[in-house]
């Protein structure tokens, strides 16, 4: 009986994971690197992303290969966006680097949904963001939108 | 200030503890910080990252933002947060308007021009240009095809474009918005859209001369054969072409065309014959809303076509059916919806796995030869699917029924019978069963907006007929006094006899009496079909802890519509019984 072959991922803290093949194949960029890597492609580097986010990420891939067509899917993406502000961001970027389409636009969803219904000044203090307009710059601003009731 | 260090981490004391220990006096508390909470700091902590994303995550984030059905506001809003946010929404390659979507038809405009000097000014190809807009003035026009000017220039991959006058303005007042000669400059274009816009003669085949496109579909537009008949060659990679309430075409003719997947063609104006020549078509849609009349079609050598979809007059005479479904040889999924009255209708067809038909025709005119047949829905209410069908398809949308989901089905018939039941019609109903058709699963949904009560059983039971054997029935019958499901159900249980019954009832009364008499009446009628002391039968009702695994098995055998009510459940079990010694 064969066993399936094992990949271990290496975070850019040194963290490393071993995971399923089929599971790492879930990233696109792995596979790549698998595909084009020859035969000794049993680790792969993944600078990009940090070992916390790095097993965040391994634990969506794992549900969503081994049982993609189960009911609880669903739940199982809303709980798993349900964290912080800064691990929804690692994720979003780690989905990014690593090619992980589902990932990528659950977590961008989840982030886009963060905007809706807030003010300006809202969404600014939501995610730190510095409004760097001069005060002319933002009377100006504010002139170009005045035909808009949006701002 | 350095502090006891371990696990390799140096620690240090911070904040107002160090200020006092230099100052002499004594700290009140103390803070402590180490190189592994730093680390864990930019990780964790809060700090402005989205400005950092690269752009490709931050307008995929944008994308996400664009709300259907109100004004932009949020990327208005987004734009306005910083001079980055000011840029990134700027440089954002989704263009997406809508008329419909303003309340002031200014502000709509000067939207439109802002975003799109907004983002040309960034010097950027387009991914989309989404454009719907009526015109009312010269202005209007003016600002239209500055924008899809400047925006065509650059390039685009996906263009959708809406433009019809105002119904309030007089045809005079403004020209039919015509599109613009930049058009043809949009090299790299894989989807468009053209609806109600004019295209000038003098390039009208240029309209199919992207070598790129994948999707095509012109809705009220003005063409002629040779725009159809030039996609073969101009578009070699088209996988969907829709062509709709387009005038001046009299024949569809694509021969030779490796890519094309689906076809539709939505006409209201005779159109002669559709001739498709090609080796990948899946999908052919026919609707001939005016009932002008069928064209001649010939599409017998697309091997892969197995799901047509026909919204007209197939044939001017009933005789005509085998024929008709002999123009799709490998046919395995049909939709028809056809409007007027036929006798001896007569399907013959080895491949046809799915049947939706809407069509005035009895049960006793209709002869199956369809040994695949998996599904088989009737209906002579329109309404009853149409919010289904409308759901509709083109340009990706999905294609109904869900034929690939149905693939677990055997021979299941699925009813929604309008007009007038009595029991004459179950007496056809019965007739049609035996015609040994090999259907296993009956589901039927009567409402009664058509229906009255069920009057003259007796006769019913006087058929000479056992009741017909099938696995499963499911009946539902919306908003019904009662008694009168009582009648329902008696009538259902002469015509079948079922291994196992889902009764639906949705009535505008919940009277918990009222339900478990009609639960009580149901299971001895059931039980009066077996052999009483072998049989037993399992009520699963809606609360029942074994609700959930017996809906999920019953579900398998047929394809559900979403429907509202609960329901209950009955499954007759065999009971072995000990013999006992002699």
């Amino acid at each position: 009986m064969t066993s399936s072959k094992t990949i271990v991922l290496r975070s850019s803290d040194g963290a490393t994971f071993e995971v399923d093949e089929a599971v790492a194949l879930h990233s696109l960029m792995i596979k790549h690197r698998i595909e084009t890597g020859g035969a000794d492609s049993t680790t792969i580097d993944v600078p990009e992303v940090t070992g916390n986010t790095l097993s965040k990420v391994i634990e969506y891939c794992k549900k969503h290969v081994e049982a993609p067509n189960s009911d609880d899917l669903k739940s199982f993406d809303t709980d798993f966006v349900k964290v912080d502000q800064a691990v929804l961001c690692h994720l979003a970027k780690a989905s990014y680097y690593m090619n992980i389409k589902g990932l990528l636009d659950l977590s961008s969803k989840t982030i886009a949904d963060m905007f809706k219904g807030k003010t300006v000044e809202q969404i600014r203090e939501t995610f730190h963001i510095k409004n760097d307009f001069t005060p002319e710059e933002e009377e100006e601003l504010r002139k170009e939108n005045s035909w808009n009731l949006f701002v | 200030m350095l502090a006891p260090s371990f696990a390799g981490f140096e620690a240090y004391f911070v904040d107002g503890c160090v200020r006092d220990l230099l100052l002499n006096t004594t700290p009140k508390d103390f803070d402590v910080i180490t190189t592994a909470d730093l680390d864990q700091a930019s990780e964790f902590g809060d700090m402005d990252r989205i400005s950092q994303f690269p752009d490709f995550i931050v307008h995929h984030i944008l994308s996400f933002c664009n709300t259907l059905d109100g004004p932009p506001a949020e990327l208005v809003r987004m734009s306005v947060l910083s001079k980055t946010w000011f840029k990134l929404t700027a440089s954002f390659p989704i263009l997406e308007f809508d008329i419909r979507n303003f309340e002031s038809r200014t502000s709509f405009f000067k939207y439109v021009e802002y975003t799109i000097s907004r983002f040309c000014h960034e010097n950027l190809t387009a991914h989309k240009l989404k454009l719907v807009a009526t015109l009312c003035e010269p202005a209007e026009l003016d600002i239209v095809n500055r924008c899809l000017d400047l925006v065509l220039r650059k390039g685009v991959k996906a263009l959708e474009i809406h433009i019809t006058n105002s119904s309030d303005v007089p045809a005079s007042a403004v020209p039919k918005y015509c599109l613009p000669n930049t058009l043809l400059s949009a090299s790299m274009l894989e989807s468009l859209v053209i609806r109600g816009c004019e295209l000038p003669s003098s390039y009208m085949v240029g309209v199919v001369k992207f070598k790129y496109l994948i999707q095509l579909a012109l809705i009220d537009v003005q063409i002629d054969d040779e725009v159809i008949k030039c996609v073969t060659t101009s578009c070699p990679l088209l996988q969907e072409l829709y062509i709709a309430r387009c005038h001046g075409f009299k024949r569809f003719c694509i021969y030779g065309h490796q890519h094309l997947q689906r076809v539709g063609v939505y006409y209201h104006t005779p159109v002669e014959k559709i001739d498709i020549e090609a080796p990948n078509l899946c999908y052919l849609m026919v609707v001939d809303t005016n009932y002008i009349g069928a064209p001649r079609i010939n599409v017998s050598s697309c091997k892969k076509l197995t799901t047509v979809f026909y919204f007209g007059r197939p044939l001017p005479n009933s005789n005509g059916f085998t024929d008709f479904l002999s123009k799709f040889p490998f046919i395995e999924n049909l939709v028809l919806y056809t409007g007027y009255r036929c006798n001896n209708l007569n399907w013959s067809s080895h491949s046809l796995r799915t049947l939706v038909l809407h069509i005035n025709c009895d049960f006793k005119e209709m002869e199956f030869n369809t040994p695949n047949l998996a599904l088989f829905i009737y209906a002579r209410n329109y309404n009853v699917l149409r919010p289904e069908v409308d759901k509709h398809w083109y340009l990706g949308g999905k294609c109904w029924p869900p034929v690939r989901d149905l693939t677990h089905m055997k021979g299941c018939m699925q009813c929604y019978p309008d007009g007038h039941i009595d029991v004459l019609w179950f007496q056809k109903l019965r007739l049609f069963l035996d015609k040994k058709n090999g259907f296993k699963v009956l589901n039927l949904y009567i409402n009664s907006i058509y229906s009255q009560k069920l009057t003259d059983l007796e006769k019913l039971k006087a058929i000479d007929l056992p009741p017909y054997e099938l696995e499963h029935v499911e009946l539902q019958l919306d908003a019904f006094p009662f008694e009168e499901s009582m009648a329902f159900v008696d009538a259902v249980l002469c015509c079948c006899r079922p291994r196992s019954l889902t009764l639906r009832l949705s009535s505008p009364v919940t009277d918990v009496e009222e339900q478990s008499n009609i639960v009580k009446f149901t299971f001895e009628k059931l039980l009066e079909q077996e052999d009483q002391s072998h049989t037993n039968i399992q009520i699963v009702g809606p609360s029942s802890s074994h609700a959930q695994k017996h809906l999920m098995e019953l579900k398998s055998l047929s394809m559900i519509l979403p429907r509202e009510g609960e329901t209950t459940s009955f499954i007759k079990e065999e009971v072995v019984q000990e013999e006992a010694d002699a």
